[in-house]
């Protein structure tokens, strides 16, 4: 487990390559290869609406992080927004830790 | 041959009381609504029709409760919630109605003739019947994680109208019925979890995937009742007003609350 909680501070390039990994499980891919930034989840990886929540669960146990409730999965069309959006709040997280830090 | 013994949802009734009190504190001015008058050329088209759609689901709840009963078979607890739970409906659907009257646009003997006609139970139960996990899981369990979603649901498109409706007075009245159906979807998650309570680890292991199940081809009510297709009153019109964040809520809560029942009940929080 990538621990956004415990560690913030992940390179963007760990977060990929760990979501790859966990929808190549989900989806039962046989290989990330085909998986990129530009990927579309619905289209490309056949992501509905249950997929989504599936999607969520394996963010949050994988990354140890809760989704907050206003965020707006309807902006998240490729595998870079879902990566984005976990960046964001790696980036988020960061800040708090360094914040409590200083303090 | 063994049979399991039947636990009810709740050993006292105190869980109602405390429901059963706080909803009837919510309504102190429901007689006032009667004199409430409103610009009709403020409200769109498409609210009004919600409006009128929302008002007759809320008044079909007495062909709904019909199937709460049935799932709910002996439990008197879950029976006697379905009866407040009912009754608690029809208070929303007397706010939407007194709201079409203050708008001029007042429901029709025909309309509540057409609903009242509707069959429904015998839809939601062959329904029911598709999306169970397996046949050995309590029904109960199955319509509260339904009621869960369902109420969510509820409080999800009374939250989006509120956000669209330029009256303040109506606005809070859309609120206002949000929290009670908030009410309602709270009512559903602490009698699913009295249920696990007492339940075996197969059985809570079946919540998460019954859950998928039901997310996955959740029908609300309205769609049992042909009716309201005839009217062009169907579910989406329940949530065209939904907006990306409102729909991603729904989401990310309903995972959120039933991905913990895959946990051992040990570290169930």
């Amino acid at each position: 487990m990538i621990n956004l909680a415990a560690n913030p501070g992940i390179p963007r390039e760990e977060i990929v390559t760990r979501l790859k990994t966990e929808l190549v499980e989900l989806l039962c891919l046989e290989s990330s290869n085909a998986i990129n930034e530009e990927t579309r989840l619905a289209e490309d990886l056949d992501i509905d609406s249950l997929g989504m929540v599936d999607l969520v669960m394996q963010i949050e146990d994988c990354f140890n992080v809760v989704l907050p409730t206003n965020s707006d999965l309807s902006t998240i069309k490729t595998f870079g927004d879902v990566v984005d959006l976990l960046d964001k709040l790696d980036k988020l997280r960061s800040a708090e830790f360094n914040s409590t830090a200083t303090n | 041959m063994h049979t399991k013994p039947f636990i009810d949802s709740f050993p006292s009734p105190d869980t109602l009381d405390k429901f059963y009190i706080s909803g009837r504190k919510m309504w102190p001015d429901l007689a006032e609504l009667k004199k409430l008058k409103f610009d009709r050329s403020l409200v769109s088209d498409e609210l009004v029709q919600f409006m009128r759609s929302t008002a007759l689901n809320e008044y079909g709840v007495a062909h709904y409760v019909r199937s709460y009963l049935n799932s709910y078979n002996n439990d008197f607890k879950l029976r006697m919630w379905s009866a407040i739970w009912a009754a608690e409906e029809y208070v929303h659907y007397l706010v939407l109605k007194r709201m079409l009257e203050g708008l001029g646009e007042p429901l029709t003997e025909e309309d509540y003739a057409g609903l009242e006609k509707g069959d429904f139970f015998n839809s939601y139960a062959d329904y029911f019947d598709s999306i169970l996990i397996s046949p050995d899981i309590d029904r109960r369990m199955v319509q509260l994680i339904f009621g869960v979603l369902q109420e969510f649901g509820a409080v999800i498109a009374y939250t989006a109208v509120s956000e669209k409706c330029n009256i303040p007075e109506m606005q809070k009245l859309f609120k206002r019925i949000a929290r009670d159906e908030t009410r309602h979807f709270r009512f559903n998650q602490v009698a699913l979890e009295s249920l696990c309570e007492n339940c075996s680890e197969e059985e809570r292991a079946m919540i998460w995937p019954q859950f998928r199940e039901i997310w996955g081809n959740l029908q609300m009510p309205q769609e049992h009742i042909e009716y309201f297709s005839e009217l062009d009153m169907g579910t989406d019109l329940y949530t065209d007003f939904w907006s990306g964040e409102m729909r991603s809520r729904m989401i990310i809560r309903m995972t959120q609350y039933f991905k913990k029942f895959r946990q051992p009940s040990a570290t169930l929080s």
